[in-house]
Order: C-alpha cells, then structure tokens, then sequence
C-alpha cells in the first residue's frame, strides 16, 4: 500500500441554516456565516487551493503531501512530499437546509481527489451507485470520531480564542486606516469577533472541536499516470482508498482543516482489499502506522 | 363577547389568518431587499439591509410560532387548524387593517409597526407618501369581532378562554399538537390546559408589543428601530423595484388593485412559488391534522407527522425562500424596463385535505412533481430555480421514503 498523507487549511463559505443553503450572502446564520459587506457572494465550493476570496490575517489556504509512506515505511525523500491534494469539480457540503442531511452530517459532492505536482496530475473520484441521489456513497462517518486532541495537534492551535483575540487586535488596528468603503465589513468581523470572544465559553470559537470524517472508496478510472506520479509501476488495478477529517472550523475564517490518507494499493494486497471488511481493516492499518 | 367555544374558534381563526397574513407581508417586504453592492448599495447600506432583512425575517419567524400556537390553540379545543387566508390586498371590511403587498421602505415599516402597536400607544408618525393613514387609523367594524390592533383580538381570545368552563373547554388530543422540538426548535407553545392558553395567548401579546414597562425586542420595537434607522441613512432604496401587491392573475377575493406580472418566465416563476407555498401549507394542514391515522398506528403516524413537519419546514428554505428572492430580481414585464416582479403568495383555491389518508399523499406527491418539473423549466443547471427544482425532488424522495418506505 502506498500511503500519501495529507493535510492544510480548507477555505469553504457556505449559508448556514436557517437561511437557505444557496442564499448567497446569508442572513441568520445560526453559525453566523455572512457574506460581509463589500465582500464576495458566498457559493459553497470546498476550496483546497488558491480560494478567489480570504479574509484577512486568516489561515494559509492549502492542502499538502505530508508524508508517503510505502507498506508503512516511510519515505522521506519521494517527490510527492508537498504536492499538492485537491478536491476538484466545485464540491460542495450538501446538506440543503436538513433534506440530505442535517448540520455536520452532510455529504461533499462530488468526491474527485487529485495529486498535482507542478503541471502532472493524477485523480480518481467516486462513483456514486446512484447518480440521481449519490450522497449515501458520500456520507462521513457518523459522530465526531476525531478527538480534540488531535485536531490540535494537526493545526497546531490549541484553541481559537488566542487567535481570535489576535486577530480582533490586528482587525482594530486596520480600521484605523481602512477607506471609507472597507469600514463597514471590518466593522461587521469586529463585531462578530468581539460578540463570541465575549461569552465565557468563545461562542463560535468552540467550534474547533466540531468535526466530520469520511471513509471513501475511490473507483472512478484514474486520471493521469499514476505510475509516474507515484514513482512505482507495482499499482493493483483495485480501488484506492481516501479517510479524512475536516475540523477545527474557524467560523470567522470561514475555513477548517483537514488531514487525511490516500490509499493506493500495490501489488500482493489485492485480495485483501476486495471485500468492506478487508478496506476497513486496511484503514485501521493506515491510521495505526 | 366570546363566552361560547364556537365565538372562541371563529375568533382563533381570524388570529390565524392574520399570523400567516402578517407572516406573508414581512417575508414580501424582506425578501425584496437589495443584497450586492452592484445594485447600488454602498457598504455601509449593505451592512444595514442585511440587519433589517435579518430582523424582518427573525419577526416573520416568530410570527410563524405564533401560526403554530393558534393552530395548537384550535386543536386544544377540538377545532380543525386554519390555513386559509384571503388573497391580498384585502384593503377594508375583513380586518381592521389593511393587508398588502409593499416592498421594504417607509410605508411598509410604518404598517408594521402598526401590525405590532401596543395597546395605548399613539400611531406612530405616518410616512410623507403612498400610504392611506386614514384607513389605518379608523376601524370600520362589519365583523361581530371587534378590535383594532392585534393584541385586542388576543385580549378578547384570552377572555373567551376565561368564560368557557375549562372542563367543557379542552376536548381535542393533545397528538395532535405540535411542539418546538418537531419544528426544528421554533418557538411555540403547546396547550393542555386553561392555564396554557392564557400563557400562549401572553406570549404571543408580549413578542409583538412587548410589555407596558418593558417593550426591548418586541416586534413592535424591532420595526420601530428599522425605521430610525431607516431615516439616519436617509431613506434610500433598500427594496429591489418590486411593484406594491403584484398578482399573476385577477382573483376574486382580493378587493384592491393588483399589478399583474405580464413577463412569461416571471409569471411561471411566481406560479411555480404560489404552487410550492400552497404544498407547504398543505404538508402542514397534513401534519396537525393527521390524528385519524393515529387509531390505526400510533407509531406509524407519529413518523409521518414528523416527515410531515420536516418537510414543512424544509420547503421554506430550500423552495419558497429562494424563489421568492430570485423572482425579486427577475422582470415585471419588459426585461429592459427598471420594474422587477416579486412573490405574490396567492392562493387559488381553498385549502382542503382529502378525508381519506391515501389519497392526501397522492395529492402531495403529484404536486411535488408538478413544482419541481415547472421549477426545473426557469433556469438553467445551477440556477437558484434549477436548485430549487432539486431540492424538491429529494424533499419527496425522503416523504415517500416515510409513507412506502422506499424511494
């Protein structure tokens, strides 16, 4: 099995119950997401990369090889260590106001993972059973499986209220000099900042802890040449196999993180990976390692 | 004097018509608002709509729970729940005020706040244009209920409640209620008992005026802080060029005039919302009135009461809400004349469920179809129309999930 490690900060501005999911700029947000004044219309889309809009003194968008490892040994020198992993074809959270799926239940449509390094690129996607009604294929895991600590440790943050409370300072500082035009959007994040930093528990700021995690099979053709993306021409002509996890959400952000695993198996394991049970184990295998 | 339980159910009625009726006039008002800076909107008015789209919409929320609590109040003594209401504008002789169409501005705030004007309270000053004071400040009175401000009705509601022996009073079963925590949360209050009404009753008084001493976050207090607000920044428009009552067609009950919306795919398109608002209200006559099911199996019903009340609720956000906002932007007519169309919430006929369970979900599931087909012909994939028409598909799916049990 290879073993492709992954991880960074996810850009996703979505509207949030009860206003309606598409509702492009929000209005009663129950996890405050707005569209600020002046900003950009909200639209969903789970950006990996290159997001065309981030507020400021926010996180460095960006979803990077951290890691691969070959049948668990780890190898510090492969090319695809910082390559790029990606979420193409516009996915979305699709939770449509409870009718999919309610609040940190929904499911990302469409799943079609990439590998870029510089200009080569490799992909492979789900494939829904049902292209009517794909999202039983696309659930995560039901719960919260991932513990606090180890969003911690992914993102480095032992919480959001320090850097909220950083960043209400840096934001105070800019509306000092900010135009005439910029001023009531700041004004809006200050305000947002200021109102959850004020409760004793954070407000919003707890919802770093909130996360969901997916367990997906991708078995779409493969896109590109995984052998020279991979560095080995042993791949098994089986599915290969993704698990992570999105979490510590920065509402003011509008981010969250996710860390996760691209598994692409070899030759030899095949058998073993045919059934469910054999995909789980596999998983277990991964996460332990 | 209500002192009989038939006076007590006409008078809830009229309380429910002009819950929902209040309920249509803020969504109108506030899902013709301005949003984007390319309507003409600086930032600071952007900033600003979004708190009075916001608490328009909160308010139509409320108003919303109250709907509910009258519906439970009517259940508690044994009357069906009430969700007909006539087409608008109803100018004279139905209520005591007023009910129309208006596009957010000074006239709509001003007819707000005497929507939710306490008891006592002078009328607010009247705005300079576009509004018939007079017919707000008198009361003409053809109806044997007679009030002029929201809260008398509930006043004489609360001493009908009072007069009726409590045991004769409370004959409807408490399944057929409903509570916050089927409707996603929203406030609302069930009633078992004289005691709950008259707490219900006080409960929706105190949110639409406040209280005498305390009037903070009342409705009234909310508009009446829009329109300050209003006025500091200088009345400019707020509102998309939406028409005062647009209409897609003459309807008999209305008894004032109409713009008709004459452009062919803002016409299907305010059809297609009239078609879906009329579904939503059908899934919630369903849902407090599905009792007779409950003899056959009680489990069985409880589920679909609650699929009922999903999906209820679900529709606003996923249909009516959106829909309304994009047919705010679409055109009157001509699309290169300035005039854009708007929700009418018209209802064109009566509200009327099948008796027999069966056929009530194949009413639904064909109006269903009937929305998301009409939906899917307004725009293109992607489109908050096309979305719409999605939405409306997997919202049947999970209903029909729930009645046969597959999808």
């Amino acid at each position: 099995m290879l073993s492709i490690d992954f991880a960074g900060w996810v850009s996703c501005r979505l509207a949030t119950d009860p206003d309606p999911f598409d509702d492009p700029r929000g209005t009663l947000s129950s996890f405050q997401q707005l569209a600020f004044a002046g900003e950009p219309d909200l639209d969903r889309i789970i950006r990996f990369h290159r997001p065309p809009f981030v507020r400021s003194h926010t996180w460095p968008v960006g979803v990077t090889v951290r890691r691969v490892r070959n049948d668990g040994v780890e190898d510090t020198t492969h090319p695809l260590v910082g390559a790029e992993v990606d979420l193409i074809d516009d996915p979305v959270l699709e939770g449509r106001n409870g009718v999919v799926a309610g609040d940190v239940r929904e499911p990302i449509n469409p799943v079609h993972l990439q590998v870029r390094s510089g200009a080569d690129g490799v992909s492979r996607a789900v494939v829904p059973r049902d292209p009517d009604y794909p999202f039983p294929d696309l659930l995560p895991v039901p719960g919260m499986p991932i513990p606090l600590p180890q969003i911690v440790a992914a993102t480095g943050i032992s919480g959001l209220v320090p850097s909220w409370q950083e960043r209400l300072g840096k934001l105070e500082a800019d509306l000092t000099s900010a135009s005439e035009s910029d001023r009531p959007g700041l004004e809006e994040r200050i305000a947002l900042l200021r109102g959850n930093l004020a409760s004793p528990s954070g407000g919003l700021a707890g919802m770093f802890r909130a996360n969901m995690q997916w367990r997906l099979s991708l078995n779409s053709p493969i896109q590109g040449d995984p052998a020279a993306m991979f560095g080995t021409a042993d791949l098994a002509a089986l599915d290969w196999t993704v698990e992570f996890w999105f979490g510590g959400y920065d509402t003011d952000a509008q981010m969250f993180f996710c860390e996760g695993a691209l598994g692409v198996p070899l030759h030899g394991e095949g058998l073993a990976l045919r059934t469910q049970a054999g995909l789980r184990r596999a998983m277990r295998q991964r996460g332990g390692a | 004097m209500i002192d009989r339980r038939d006076e007590l159910v006409r008078a809830l009625e009229e309380a429910c018509e002009i819950e929902h009726g209040l309920m249509i006039q803020y969504l109108y008002a506030a899902l013709s608002m301005k949003r984007r800076l390319d309507e003409g909107l600086t930032t600071a008015q952007q900033v600003a709509v979004r708190q009075w789209m916001a608490a328009t919409i909160l308010v139509a929320r409320e108003e919303m729970g109250h709907f509910a609590t009258v519906c439970n109040l009517l259940a508690a003594i044994g009357a069906a729940p009430h969700f007909a209401r006539p087409n608008m504008p109803r100018k004279t002789g139905y209520y005591p005020f007023p009910f129309d169409l208006q596009p957010f501005g000074d006239p709509a705030l001003y007819r707000f706040m005497v929507f939710e004007l306490p008891q006592g309270m002078p009328l607010p000053p009247p705005p300079e244009a576009d509004l018939d004071a007079q017919a707000l400040a008198a009361s003409p009175v053809p109806d044997p209920l007679d009030y002029t401000y929201v809260g008398e009705l509930y006043e004489q509601i609360r001493a009908g409640f009072r007069a009726i022996p409590e045991q004769d009073l409370f004959i409807g079963p408490p399944s057929t209620q409903n509570a916050p925590s089927q409707w996603d949360g929203m406030d609302m209050r069930p009633i078992a008992t004289r005691a709950d009404a008259e707490a219900a009753i006080g409960w929706i008084v105190e949110q639409g005026e406040g209280t005498p001493g305390n009037r903070e976050n009342s409705h009234y207090d909310r508009f009446a802080d829009a329109r300050d607000a209003y006025y500091r920044m200088g009345r400019f428009a707020a509102a998309r060029a939406v028409p005062v009552n647009p209409a897609t067609r003459e309807q008999r009950d209305r008894d004032g005039p109409v713009v008709l919306i004459r452009n062919p795919l803002s016409l299907r398109a305010a059809e297609t919302l009239n078609a879906i608002y009329a579904v939503m209200l059908s899934m919630l006559q369903h849902a407090f009135s599905i009792a007779p099911e409950l003899e056959a199996n009680a489990a069985r019903a409880a589920a679909l009461r609650q699929a009922l009340q999903a999906a209820s609720h679900q529709i606003m956000s996923v249909g009516v809400r959106p829909l309304a906002e994009w047919l705010s932007e679409q055109p009157l007519d001509d699309p290169q004349e300035p005039a854009r169309a708007g929700p009418t919430f018209e209802l064109y006929g009566p509200l009327n469920l099948p008796p027999w369970p069966e056929a009530r979900w194949v009413l639904l599931f064909e109006a269903l179809d009937r929305c998301a087909a009409a939906a899917t012909e307004l725009g293109p994939p992607g489109s908050r129309p096309a979305q719409v028409a999605q939405s409306l598909r997997y919202l049947r799916r999970n209903l029909h999930v729930a009645v046969r049990g597959r999808p």
